[in-house]
């Protein structure tokens, strides 16, 4: 492959995955402060990697695989320095995440009072993406079992239960959003 | 609303009777009133990610992993995305890496490396080409130390620098997980120091080895690294020399089953090292020298 390719090749690869590597070793570090420039590096680190096995990759089943291995192992590499240098002791700790008291106590008594539940339901539905919807309508609507779901959208019964309990968080978001608005008039 | 949702939702209207749905506001009640822990499910969702990114480049669920990082995002509260602008100074950053690195791989061949140390201990050992009663060739150890100024050999390939990062590697929740398919069967640790909990095992498979890590880790951030290399075939009528640096106090050999086990401390840490049929092991860890012991003798413990 000549160097004008290969560049082409990794221009493309960057659009299509820097994001989500990116997000990927932050989720692996963890979100705290100091995350996000860890992240930062490791992410170029990995692209760093897929540059220089460029010809590779270019032949490559699962590149995005393999983009998430090579991170994997660097994000590991980091801990691990850190576990052994022990400076988790003062600053990083990593297994430590900062969860916000998000309790829906009040949400729940907001949602039994709201005058008009068929409104408010229509606007939730509105303002979900299009893919959200329409796995909407067949988990929680149609009650399609995963299995059969997992088929449709091509993806492991998993990662498609996964899909639908990150769907289920958005809507306690959106309803909470819409009950703040109708709140503050 | 979109023309994309308005066919779903006459599909729905169709499917109603079929499939005897509930109302809207039944399903996102529900939802609502849907009180689990967020602290236990975001949990669940980094254990999820972990077992999911430990698997290999091929057999991988990049879809389950994507979904993950996406629900740890909403949980965390995390919805920022990378600006077009940002992305395109991270690639102008990681070219000038590449070239910077390839300038410097072309530079050294062979590059001695002298390292001023308090003291070392020496571990060489060879693999014999007669295999033993298990059919596996056995680790001979040479040890020895002393203090002085010691030059490292380190040979680089010409701009095709090994890196352990593109090396078949996986992550491990079980320890037992690791050491599957592994003949003979390594010691595993059966002891730790109270307030250790294992925190995960690590697999580098190589062309003549398979190094595993186990890392444990207390609640106050002490950590206890049990470092094997387990040696197949391949490594047959080959050398090593493997340097531990140590600091001014003395190697004691711990003799147990025939085997003599090397405890020597640096930087406050303790450490053990021996050689078993094809392996070797390294204890390390903010542990004594009694305790490093006695998780030497319970390795052994049938």
């Amino acid at each position: 492959m000549n160097d004008k390719s290969n560049e082409q090749f990794f221009e493309s690869l960057c659009d299509k995955n820097y994001e989500n590597v990116y997000f990927f070793c932050q989720s692996l570090l963890g979100y705290n402060s100091q995350s996000a420039d860890i992240a930062e590096e490791c992410t170029q680190q990995t692209f760093l990697e897929a540059l220089r096995n460029i010809d590779k990759l270019r032949v490559h089943p699962n590149v995005q695989a393999w983009l998430y291995k090579v991170a994997r192992n660097i994000v590991n590499g980091f801990l691990r320095n850190i576990y052994k240098k022990k400076k988790n002791e003062e600053n990083v700790d990593y297994n430590k995440f900062d969860v916000e008291d998000k309790s829906y106590h009040s949400l729940e008594d907001l949602f039994d009072y709201h005058g008009n539940l068929e409104e408010l339901c229509s606007k939730v539905l509105e303002v979900l993406e299009i893919d959200e919807y329409e796995l909407y309508i067949d988990y929680y609507k149609n009650k399609i079992p995963a299995s059969k779901l997992s088929e449709k959208y091509n993806i492991s019964k998993t990662a498609l239960t996964t899909r639908a309990y990150r769907l289920k968080k958005k809507i306690k978001v959106i309803v909470k959003e819409l009950l703040e608005d109708t709140e503050s008039f | 609303m979109g023309k994309r949702k308005e066919k779903i939702l006459k599909t729905e209207i169709n499917n109603s009777e079929k499939f005897n749905t509930e109302s809207n506001e039944d399903i996102i009640g529900k939802i609502i009133f849907d009180n689990e822990s967020e602290e236990q499910a975001l949990e669940k969702m980094y254990k999820m990610l972990q077992e999911a990114s430990s698997a290999d480049d091929l057999t991988m669920d990049t879809d389950l992993i994507d979904e993950c990082v996406k629900t740890i995002r909403l949980l965390e509260g995390r919805e920022d995305n990378m600006s077009p602008e940002r992305l395109q100074e991270m690639k102008r950053e990681i070219k000038s890496k590449y070239k910077a690195s390839k300038g410097n791989g072309q530079k050294k061949i062979i590059t001695k490396k002298f390292v001023r140390v308090a003291a070392c201990l020496i571990l060489i050992f060879s693999m014999t080409v007669a295999a033993d009663a298990f059919g596996f060739n056995p680790v001979k150890m040479i040890v020895s130390w002393k203090e002085d100024t010691f030059n490292l050999l380190t040979k680089k390939e010409n701009g095709n620098v090994q890196n352990n990062n593109t090396s078949n590697s996986s992550t491990f929740a079980q320890i037992e997980d690791a050491f599957e398919n592994i003949k003979p069967a390594p010691l595993i640790p059966k002891w730790i120091p109270d307030g250790f909990i294992f925190k995960y095992a690590e697999k580098f498979v190589r062309s003549d080895n398979v190094n595993i890590l186990l890392n444990y880790e207390s609640g106050d951030g002490r950590v206890i690294i049990f470092d094997y290399v387990i040696y197949n075939d391949a490594a047959k009528n080959t050398e090593s020399e493997t340097l531990f640096e140590k600091d001014s106090n003395e190697v004691e050999i711990y003799n147990k089953n025939g085997i003599n086990h090397h405890i020597f401390s640096n930087l406050n840490q303790v450490q053990a090292v021996w050689g078993r049929l094809n392996a070797i092991y390294n204890i390390s860890g903010d542990i004594s020298r009694d305790e490093i012991k006695k998780i030497i003798d319970d390795m052994y413990a049938e």
